[in-house]
């Protein structure tokens, strides 16, 4: 699994390529929560490559978004795909992110 | 002599007999009578009157002016269509030709009894027979009436609406009709029939019809004994209305109680495959649905997982001779437990006290952060010790299938070992998740440590 990441002015954007398990998640995570505790942190999970994911990718994604909420700020998620949806949903673990449509609409969300 | 007699009367007995098909019984009668005096005077014309003295010549007149009467009758009693045989065969559908209802309508219509009790055996296990019977009642109303542009509906159980008998429940303008109004919804509501055409029917139908946009030629009720369950709409109609009704009639019956057998079938079927208490799948039904869905799974290379939910205490409550309370605590906890699966998630009732989950696309750890928020709202159903009368602890045991994808069996037995750990370690569910250290995965850890049950 890959993950790929670019900077939109000053938002960062982390793609995932792939399935979000195991020791995948774990270095995705390890990035995604490195980016979360540096200084201003502005990020978004594009995640229209992930078709599915576990529940270690779950809990560290939540872990994420918990940071960002102490600072007050949102881990953004866009263009999830139904099964990660529905396993957010069915968990009752959605209201911990804010979803777009895209990745131009959840940066658009920063301005 | 004898050739005086015959040459003539063959083609007058072969003209008395087309003449009949076409005039019916009694006409072919009377044609066969004046084309008898016809035969006599021809006879008589070219024999001279001696003839009469000739006792056999007045025998073999009389005889052949009787023939040419019985032929008369007889053609007549075989028209129209009669010899066009039945609507269908045993294996193909034959076009028929509309007829007012004769012994071969009737014919025809056990033809297409028989059709549809061949078609019936072969759907009666279908999981959804409903849109291929709209496609069997299309071409009986084809073959059996020359209806065209047949549409059959259900009414939707609040009764306001009309839908087509298909499958997703998602339907376009013309497969939604109101059930309550214009000339349809006056079909439904009377459980008159209308028939375009048909001078019998008053004004105010008449006036509806007309203001009806879309092609209309005939629409009739489907009914379960004195309730409207669907309608019948046919565009176009090949027949005379007024001259046809009582064929038409016999088949709005005949398709009604198609209707109404099939329903019993799927019925019937449903009764067997579900648990009376719960509405949930028997443990037979389970495995076999469940075993289906696991086998896709693992073709599509998903993960699975499979709860056991046991309730402890309902055995009390039959003891107790509570049954109608215990049957109530069942309903709801199999209420709660439909609302949180998914469509393609199997759910069934395991036995008494124990219910069984197979979920689709998430691994263990996820299906206990699932079954998390389940216990949470069984704990709200079950923790209610004033209303069952007794303290009823829910537990839940939970596997997933992990890279080995073992089989449903397996899967279901290791579940209902680790809910048997559960209830050893007083825990609300148990995963074959490795133990979690303290303090960590905080959102297994909020969800599994989910309020203790006890009341």
């Amino acid at each position: 699994m890959k993950v790929e990441q670019q900077r939109i002015g000053t938002v960062d954007v982390f793609t995932p390529v792939g399935t979000l398990i195991d020791q995948d998640a774990e270095r995705f995570l390890k990035t995604l929560l490195a980016r979360v505790r540096s200084t201003n942190p502005r990020i978004v999970v594009d995640m229209h490559e992930v078709p599915y994911m576990d529940g270690g990718a779950l809990e560290g994604l939540l872990t994420a978004a918990d940071e960002q909420a102490e600072g007050a700020s949102a881990l953004k998620l866009a263009a999830v795909t139904p099964t990660c949806r529905e396993i957010l949903e069915l968990t009752g673990l959605s209201s911990h992110f804010r979803f777009f449509e895209d990745v131009q609409a959840a940066v658009k969300s920063f301005l | 002599m004898n050739m005086t007699l015959l040459l003539p009367w063959f083609p007058i007995v072969l003209a008395v007999g087309v003449a009949g098909r076409v005039l019916g019984r009694a006409r072919g009668m009377g044609m066969g009578f004046l084309c008898a005096l016809f035969w006599l005077a021809l006879v008589q014309a070219s024999a001279g009157s001696g003839m009469w003295s000739e006792p056999w010549t007045v025998v073999a007149s009389l005889s052949g002016s009787v023939a040419i009467v019985a032929m008369g009758g007889w053609a007549g009693q075989m028209s129209p269509g009669a010899s066009r045989g039945p609507v269908f065969s045993a294996d193909s559908y034959e076009p028929a030709v509309a007829s007012a209802p004769n012994g071969d309508s009737l014919a025809r219509f056990s033809a297409m009894i028989d059709r549809f009790d061949e078609w019936l055996d072969g759907h009666r296990d279908h999981p959804n027979p409903w849109p291929e019977f709209g496609e069997f009642i299309r071409n009986v109303l084809c073959h059996s009436c020359s209806a065209t542009h047949v549409q059959p509906y259900r009414l939707r159980a609040e009764g306001d609406e009309l839908v087509a008998l298909h499958e997703p429940d998602v339907f376009t303008e013309a497969e939604r009709l109101p059930a309550r109004q214009g000339i349809v919804g006056h079909v439904v509501t009377t459980g008159r029939a209308y028939l375009a055409g048909d001078s019998a029917q008053g004004e105010l139908v008449q006036s509806l019809a007309v203001e009806w946009k879309k092609p209309l030629a005939w629409c009739f009720p489907i009914q379960d004994g004195k309730q409207r369950v669907g309608a019948v709409v046919v565009g176009k109609l090949s027949l005379a209305p007024n001259r046809h009704r009582e064929l038409l009639h016999a088949a709005e019956q005949l398709i009604g109680l198609f209707w109404n057998l099939l329903s019993n079938a799927v019925n019937t079927r449903s009764a067997l495959e579900h648990d009376p208490v719960s509405g949930l799948f028997t443990r037979p039904m389970f495995l076999k649905t469940a075993e289906q869905s696991l086998r896709q799974s693992y073709r599509l290379g998903e993960p699975v997982a499979v709860a056991v939910v046991a309730v402890e205490g309902t055995r009390e409550l039959g003891d107790s001779g509570r049954w109608e309370t215990a049957d109530e605590l069942v309903s709801e906890v199999s209420r709660s437990l439909r609302q949180k699966v998914r469509s393609d998630d199997r759910l069934g009732r395991f036995d008494g006290s124990r219910f069984v989950l197979l979920l689709r696309r998430v691994d263990s750890e996820l299906a206990s952060l699932i079954i998390g928020q389940l216990m949470s709202r069984l704990g709200s159903v079950c923790g209610d010790a004033s209303r069952w009368g007794v303290a009823l602890r829910v537990r839940c045991g939970v596997v997933g299938s992990g890279t080995e994808q073992p089989d449903l069996r397996t899967l279901v037995s290791k579940a209902m070992l680790q809910c048997r750990r559960a209830r050893m370690e007083d825990i609300p569910i148990a995963n074959d998740l490795t133990p979690l250290p303290p303090n960590s995965t905080r959102a297994v850890r909020s969800t599994v440590a989910s309020p203790v049950l006890t009341t």
